[in-house]
């Protein structure tokens, strides 16, 4: 590729490439990622379609948050099986709010440690209902415990 | 911290041994080590575990650094660990030796990254060279174009995390500098093995998911992909992600053809063989045509223009780049043997 091809201006998300440079080199270029550029707002909406989706069948009781997580994060109930330590039958069950329940705390916690979530995000999502939030779910040295700060953006 | 150059590469794995190797005196390319390597590939995999099957093109993670210390004879000092505070312990100890240290991570914990970027992936590489305070590290990752910072307990998670790949806390470095003390000629032979053995596992393995022929088995199967979508957008992610596994999950461009031809181009000089910068010309041009599957499939996901006749476009441009890569590695075999 040559290297005038490969440019793109992106600081956001930069990655390497191999280019031929301008003397028939070949060579290294840091550019910026050219689908991050062009693309990002596709993902995003994706991203926001599931996330719309599983919230309504969350809140009519259909599935269990495993499945939004595992859905945002595009997992496979075998992959979640082995990462939190238990089987996939088992998994398979937590993913019904009925499972869900039987689902032991323990269990729960390492679940939102695979979501890399806090605790309490496996029973609750927040959803700020104006703009210029942050929303920080501090973890703390306790497992079971963490702390929610919401407050305003100072960015414009 | 240990002055440690850090410098963004195409590849984790490729990238980290670079940086480790120049760290100490070795001075080789990213390319040149990943050439030596003889990690160009192609497999396609399909389990029934998998929404989707995924394809890479390159060898299995880890397998850089098994074959560079083979080919190079040259020698990492490797560990593992049960325990997440035993690897913290050693890697402490390690850094107040002002030895910096290849880990092993799951790349989802690293807190550095874009929040749109987190997935699980079990074989990330990065070098950690130093902590800022009690709680947290500075890491090198070939990534990012600065050091960044991770807490010590993404750390460990990131290090024990479970499923494929699974790290087990795994470290290496190096710590006898003899050792990557090589001459000329072991570099020479090197070159040619790992070029031999990228042809060979391109061309000649009789597997049909492997090399070329994993190329076509990968095609043929795109056309099943609208019945396993759950809807358009998903079918429209697994078919843009393509565009990722090939251009941007550091493969340099063009599913690291790109970095195979600078290798080549390199390895034309050392061993005096003009016609390797002419094989380097060629897999360039084949990356280039490879970067048209990338943009056309980023193009079609977005407009979800997903229909038959658009995804037996993209077969065809994979059958057409196998024949081309079959055509390349035979001649390049029999420029090496």
């Amino acid at each position: 590729m040559k290297e005038a091809n490969a440019k793109v201006d992106y600081f956001e998300h930069q990655l390497l490439l191999y280019v031929e440079k301008e003397d028939g080199s070949y060579g290294p270029l840091q550019t910026g990622a050219y689908m991050a550029k062009n693309y990002l707002d596709d993902f995003l909406q994706k991203r926001k379609n599931i996330e719309t989706e599983c919230i309504k069948k969350l809140q009519d009781g259909e599935i269990s948050p495993v499945v939004y997580y595992m859905l945002l994060y595009n997992m496979t109930p075998n992959d979640i099986a082995k990462r939190v330590g238990i089987s996939k039958s088992r998994v398979l069950k937590h993913q019904t709010p009925k499972g869900f329940a039987k689902a032991k705390v323990e269990e729960i916690r390492k679940y939102a440690d695979v979501f890399g979530v806090s605790l309490s995000s496996m029973f609750q999502i927040v959803v700020p209902k104006e703009d210029k939030i942050i929303i920080n779910d501090k973890k703390t040295k306790n497992p079971y415990f963490s702390i929610l700060e919401i407050k305003k953006s100072e960015v414009l | 911290m240990i002055q440690f150059e850090h410098k963004m590469a195409a590849h984790c794995e490729s990238g980290t041994l670079c940086a480790l190797l120049n760290h100490n005196g070795l001075k080789l390319s990213e390319p040149m080590i990943f050439g030596i390597s003889g990690a160009i590939f192609f497999v396609f995999i399909k389990t029934p575990n998998m929404v989707f099957p995924v394809f890479d093109m390159r060898t299995q993670p880890g397998s850089i650094r098994i074959n560079l210390q083979k080919r190079l004879k040259i020698k990492f000092k490797e560990q593992k660990f049960k325990k997440p505070l035993e690897a913290r312990l050693s890697l402490e100890s390690l850094l107040q030796k002002d030895i910096p240290v290849a880990v092993q991570v799951d790349m989802f914990y690293m807190d550095y990254i874009p929040s749109y970027m987190r997935a699980h992936f079990n074989a990330h590489y990065i070098t950690i060279i130093g902590k800022e305070d009690q709680n947290t590290f500075l890491v090198s990752d070939c990534y990012y174009p600065s050091i960044s910072k991770l807490s010590s307990d993404s750390l460990d998670k990131a290090r024990f995390a479970k499923s494929d790949f699974a790290p087990n806390g795994f470290q290496f470095y190096i710590n006898n500098h003899n050792s990557l003390l090589i001459n000329e000629n072991v570099l020479k032979q090197a070159i040619i093995k790992g070029i031999k053995k990228a042809a060979f596992n391109m061309t000649k393995v009789p597997i049909p998911f492997i090399g070329v022929r994993g190329m076509r088995k990968f095609a043929d199967n795109i056309l099943t992909w609208p019945k396993i979508a759950r809807n358009t957008d998903a079918l429209s992610h697994a078919i843009m992600c393509i565009h990722l596994t090939l251009e941007e999950r550091g493969t340099g461009g063009g599913g690291f053809r790109f970095m195979y031809a600078t290798f080549l181009k390199e390895a034309s000089k050392i061993l005096n063989k003009p016609e390797l910068s002419e094989m380097a010309k060629e897999i360039m041009s084949i990356g280039d045509r490879w970067r048209e599957i990338s943009l056309f499939v980023a193009r079609i996901g977005k407009a979800r223009d997903l229909g038959e006749n658009r995804l037996k476009e993209l077969k065809q441009m994979i059958y057409e780049r196998s024949k081309e890569e079959e055509n390349f590695f035979n001649k390049l075999y029999s420029l090496v043997k």
